[in-house]
């Protein structure tokens, strides 16, 4: 209910992105999700954020209608997954991408075939010709075509991370969910990850993040959402979130955020320079420039 | 592996294909087999009873399967009518005068309907027509003309199981003759009062009222085989309660009976030649069914059968009782 | 006692559940069925590996133990059938034995034995990896695109299996009684066509497709059983195996006992 007083921003009257209603899931006796009531505009760039086993995975797997909750409803661009009919879910999955925090790439397939599969799927227009092609430009783009023929196995953590990336984003996706993208991956990998990243947003993708990444979070979220023990701390724009007076929230940005970040600065005061403007994107360029 | 997988579907191909041919194969072998695309022609046959009759029953001649039974129907009138298919090939078997034996087997299996073929010289039987079966009048008719050609087959316990009967009426026959003979004796004795002859014969009449009764014991025996057959089927049946020793007992005096007889006849030989073929015919039905009895109890299940007995010598070329 | 009842309820509920759940997966799964027959097939792929997998690398044990099988049944029948005079007896039991009975259950319990274990495991290491979230994630219905082709891939291996089995059993049977009898090829086939019957490999065949079914379903519902941990994993597929061996052998009576009614 906080969350609903908190989004006192509704009077810029976004569409909704996600709404989460009373959502709870159990682990056996472990309550990952306690009654969770949230709900993310779309267009606005949202990090999850929040100490180890806080559940932030399991709202984002929730939220992508990946794990049906044990009780509450969620509903993704005004549709619930649960009910919706397959026709509608499979158009919904067309527009949605989702990064696992390990890749969860598809063991017996090689990269290649893990880049194919989405296309084979949700463009069964395009010639199994032209879907090679584009799965060619794509990992030319990512220095990923010596690794095509591999599989993931044979790829490092690194590696499959930006695979698993590659494979969420080869359907130019209006929403994307990624849990902890830049965790595992070198520095370099993960520069051209951030930097596609924010290409998308800047081409109005709605990209929802499960991250401890300091940089990433600061360059791009315009929107914290702050967990703890299954509920909902706070979840607001970031400047208000880093205003806040509850000093738990500082704590945990603070040891979530020193904790992954490996550099010794002021986090606050970079997040707080590298705030977004007011105004955030919502033009969305949903053209797929990538095929034939 | 990698070979494997990289040629996955050339392999999968080759292993649904060959699968493939190798079933179209097998039915087309057994279709060539069964005769399938063979014309096959319809007789028909009446029965007492459809027991042991049941559809898809073979249908041989000397051995060789040459139909089956399409169906088995009670008709109106009460009799249980057969339609057989016999094929093409072996059409020319059908003849007039031929007659359907149902053989069942003890065992319960292998069992069968055999035809019978009428007399060389007989004409071919048309399709649809009647082939009588063994025990119904037409075709106990036709046996006793002798227009039918019997083949044995089957095994040895159904074959005396058949005979039984012929056998022990024989036996009666023959005892009814000796009491016949052993009274003319009495009369001549009677006539003749002084020496060893008329004590013999006194002695001689009480050995055929022990005979017969004997007899009598082994003709309710015979009845005891119908359904000792049928207990033959479950294999641990009552066969060996049956077959005590009080059977062997029985046969033994019989046999001593006989002796006796032969001892007699071998005094009346000079003149009554019949006497000693009378006695061998009955001795060797007495064997026979000794050999039923044997091969019973030598249950099949259980072991051997019955050893092939060689057929003992007759002491005499034919034998008319009617002319004594 | 009241503690007793409660547990004896809750496990009621908790079977009751597990049972309408299993229920749920089958009609699932027989709706995906009719949708990959009549849309598009983008598991055609999946397909054929699990027939690779479970059809031709299973060939090589199915030959060697139907050979075998098929000589020790003509060897036995040869030295005991004709005792009772019923050496014609010794095809009808080969076909009884080899075509009828073991033919589709063994090839059933080698196939559970194999790929049973080796559907439950990978389906439930495709969990514990998220890989299967990942096909939701993608668009892909999981049922459609692992469970359909596998049933599929299953069915068609047992069954062709069965062929083969059947084939090697027989061809055993020959090669044994050829040296040992003296048979002849031509007396062999002959003797065998007359007690062989359309409807013993159509029973043959329908078995064997109910086997195929069966392992397939039960070892892909065991499989997506496991929920978060790798130690599940060989839990469900010990669990598969054993259920897959109990079903077949009570279906196995179940269509004998159809066959001879």
């Amino acid at each position: 209910m906080e969350s609903q007083a908190t989004t006192h921003q509704s009077a810029r009257e976004r569409p909704a992105l996600l709404r989460l209603l009373d959502v709870t899931v159990r682990y056996a006796e472990y309550c990952a999700l306690d009654s969770v009531s949230l709900e993310l505009p779309l267009g606005v760039t949202t990090a999850i954020m929040g100490p180890s086993g806080c559940g932030k995975t399991t709202l984002l797997r929730c939220a992508a209608g990946l794990l049906q909750p044990h009780a509450g409803s969620v509903e993704l661009l005004g549709v619930d997954l649960a009910r919706a009919p397959d026709r509608e879910v499979t158009r919904l999955r067309r527009q949605m991408g989702f990064v696992f925090q390990h890749g969860a790439l598809w063991q017996n397939m090689t990269v290649r075939e893990n880049l194919l599969l989405p296309l084979e799927i949700h463009r069964d227009e395009l010639t199994p010709a032209q879907r090679r092609r584009t799965v060619e430009r794509i990992a030319e783009r990512f220095d990923l075509t010596h690794l095509l023929h591999l599989r993931p196995a044979q790829l490092s953590g690194g590696g499959q991370k930006l695979v698993a990336y590659v494979r969420a984003t080869v359907l130019q996706p209006r929403v994307l969910f990624v849990d902890e993208p830049t965790t595992f991956i070198d520095t370099q990998a993960a520069e051209v990850l951030r930097s596609d990243l924010r290409r998308r947003i800047a081409s109005g993708c709605t990209v929802v993040a499960v991250t401890h990444d300091a940089e990433l979070t600061a360059l791009m979220a315009n929107r914290l959402v702050v967990l703890e023990r299954g509920r909902v701390l706070i979840n607001d724009r970031t400047e208000r979130v880093v205003r806040t007076g509850e000093p738990r929230v500082h704590e945990i940005l603070r040891d979530v955020l020193s904790e992954a970040a490996l550099y010794d600065q002021d986090i606050l005061t970079l997040l707080d320079a590298g705030l977004a403007t007011d105004d955030e994107p919502v033009g969305h360029d949903d053209a797929g420039h990538d095929y034939d | 592996m990698r070979f494997r997988i990289r040629f996955s579907n050339q392999i999968v191909g080759l292993f649904v294909v060959t699968a493939l041919i190798l079933v179209v194969a097998f039915i087309v072998a057994l279709g060539i087999n069964q005769r399938w695309f063979e014309q096959k022609h319809e007789y028909y046959t009446e029965f007492a009873t459809a027991r042991g009759l049941t559809p898809g029953l073979a249908v041989s001649f000397r051995g060789f399967q040459i139909g089956q039974v399409r169906s088995v129907a009670l008709t109106e009138d009460d009799t249980v009518r057969v339609t057989l298919t016999v094929s093409d090939r072996h059409i020319d078997r059908i003849t007039e005068h031929s007659v359907l034996q149902l053989q069942t087997n003890p065992l319960g299996i292998g069992g069968g309907l055999v035809l019978h073929r009428g007399r060389a010289d007989a004409d071919p039987l048309p399709p649809e027509s009647l082939i009588p079966a063994w025990g119904s009048a037409r075709g106990l008719a036709l046996r006793q003309e002798g227009l039918v050609e019997v083949v044995a087959e089957g095994d040895i316990i159904n074959e005396l199981l058949d005979e039984l009967p012929v056998i022990l009426a024989n036996v009666n026959r023959a005892a009814a003759s000796g009491t016949d003979l052993l009274e003319q004796l009495r009369q001549m004795a009677a006539a003749d009062a002084a020496g060893p002859v008329p004590d013999f014969i006194r002695n001689a009449d009480q050995m055929t009222v022990e005979l017969r009764s004997l007899l009598e014991l082994a003709s309710s025996l015979a009845e005891n085989l119908r359904p000792l057959t049928e207990e033959l089927r479950q294999p641990e049946g009552a066969v060996v309660r049956l077959v005590g020793p009080e059977l062997d007992e029985a046969l033994e005096k019989i046999n001593r009976t006989l002796e006796h007889i032969e001892a007699l006849s071998g005094f009346a030989a000079g003149s009554t030649p019949q006497i000693r073929a009378l006695l061998y015919e009955s001795r060797d039905a007495l064997e026979t069914g000794h050999e039923v009895l044997h091969g019973i109890r030598n249950n099949p299940l259980i072991r051997g059968g019955i050893q092939p007995r060689e057929a003992p010598a007759p002491g005499f070329e034919g034998y008319r009782p009617e002319e004594f | 006692m009241t503690v007793l009842l409660e547990r004896l309820g809750a496990r009621t509920r908790r079977v009751a559940g597990s049972f309408v759940y299993a229920a749920g997966f089958a009609i699932e799964v027989a709706r995906q069925l009719v949708l990959f027959f009549f849309g598009k097939r983008p598991a055609l792929r999946v397909l054929t590996l699990q027939i690779l997998f479970t059809g031709v690398e299973a060939l090589a044990v199915i030959a060697v133990l139907s050979l075998s099988l098929g000589a020790v049944v003509i060897i036995q029948g040869l030295s005991l059938l004709p005792q009772f005079g019923q050496a014609a007896l010794t095809y009808t039991v080969l076909v009884v034995v080899i075509t009828r009975e073991l033919g589709p259950i063994l090839t059933g319990f080698i196939v559970a034995a194999r790929s049973g274990t080796a559907i439950a495991t990978e389906l439930g290491t495709m969990v514990v990896n998220r890989e299967i979230e990942a096909y939701i994630a993608t668009g892909v219905n999981p049922i459609a695109y692992l469970v359909v082709p596998r049933l599929i891939g299953v069915t068609v291996s047992v069954m062709l299996l069965n062929v083969y089995f059947n084939v090697f059993g027989l061809a055993g049977a020959f090669f044994v009684s050829r040296p040992t009898a003296g048979v002849a090829l031509w007396e062999y086939v002959t003797q065998l066509g007359a007690v062989l019957q359309v409807r013993d490999l159509l029973g043959s065949a329908l078995k064997s497709a109910v086997f195929g079914v069966i392992i397939a379903l039960v070892s892909c519902h065991h499989g997506l059983l496991v929920e978060q941990s790798s130690t599940e994993i060989p839990q469900q597929a010990i669990r598969a195996v054993s259920r897959c061996f109990v079903l077949l052998i009570v279906v196995n009576a179940g269509l004998t006992l159809v066959y001879y009614l």
